[in-house]
């Protein structure tokens, strides 16, 4: 399976659920659907790829950006710090394993990166905020 | 042909075959000693002969959590054995270099920043090596 695809897996079962902030609403293809509702995590690829480590060894490094969305920006930041908490050094070799494990992609560490903050004027109308942060995600094809 | 960027290479440290584990670059460096022979009366240039040559090799095996114990006991410093390198691979015909060495320093780096865990090797030369790239030697 594809790494991001994996990841995004793994993230999506490991945040749905875990935070009344969001409850089930985890979107991992940046996009929301239509109809969703405010407050929700987004999550999509920023960077990366492949890193060379050893010959016949497929390791990646990707560069993940994760957000809440809400309507208030207390709201979103709140996200930003929850996302925080269930993410950072969540990977196997981390020092807070706690990922479900996936068949095809181990993921190794799981690091927090630069922060994303933005005001939106949705539908010129509304402000809405995003808050959360990029993640360094080390993974390497089982 | 081309100019190989192949990593496909073949690597074995005292009969252990560590070519899954190296990492970043694989070093071998020959060298000569040479002796100082100027003469002659008026002489503006040093004139030199080669003397005797050595070898010096240097290379990363990575920390393998799975995998460590199946080499990690030939990480030990002060090892002499043979080294034997293929840069590519260990097929009939390509070329090889074989020969004993000496594991001199071993030094395994961690980062806070999670770069990989590796162990970085050097090898001096012990003996009159047994084949050599440059000298047109293969497996």
């Amino acid at each position: 399976m594809d790494e991001i695809q994996a990841l995004f897996e793994v993230w999506k079962a490991h945040l749905r659920g875990a935070s009344p902030l969001w409850g089930q609403q985890v979107y991992p293809n940046g996009m929301a659907p239509a109809d969703a509702v405010r407050p929700y995590v987004l999550m999509f690829w920023a960077g990366g790829g492949y890193v060379p480590v050893t010959q016949n060894r497929r390791t990646v490094r990707l560069t993940i950006s994760v957000k809440g969305v809400a309507d208030e920006m207390a709201a979103a930041l709140a996200m930003k710090a929850a996302l925080g908490d269930l993410l950072m050094d969540s990977g196997v070799y981390d020092t807070n394993p706690s990922l479900p494990a996936h068949a095809d992609w181990l993921i190794k560490t799981v690091t927090q990166d630069r922060i994303i903050y933005l005001e939106e004027a949705f539908q010129g109308a509304q402000w809405i905020y995003h808050a959360g942060n990029q993640y360094v995600v080390e993974m390497e094809r089982v | 042909m081309a100019a190989t960027n192949t990593n496909a290479g073949y690597l074995t440290w005292n009969a252990v075959d560590i070519a899954g584990f190296w990492t970043e670059q694989i070093n071998s460096e020959g060298s000569a000693e040479t002796e100082d022979v100027t003469h002659g009366a008026g002489a503006t240039h040093i004139m030199r002969l080669p003397k005797l040559k050595d070898r010096k090799m240097d290379f990363m095996v990575i920390y393998d959590v799975g995998s460590l114990a199946t080499y990690v006991a030939q990480l030990e410093e002060g090892t002499m054995a043979e080294l034997i390198w293929g840069p590519e691979g260990n097929a009939a015909g390509k070329p090889c270099f074989q020969g004993d060495m000496i594991l001199t320093s071993v030094k395994l780096g961690a980062s806070v920043e999670k770069t990989k865990l590796a162990f970085n090797l050097s090898f001096v030369q012990a003996d009159v090596p047994t084949k050599t790239i440059e000298g047109g030697d293969t497996f």
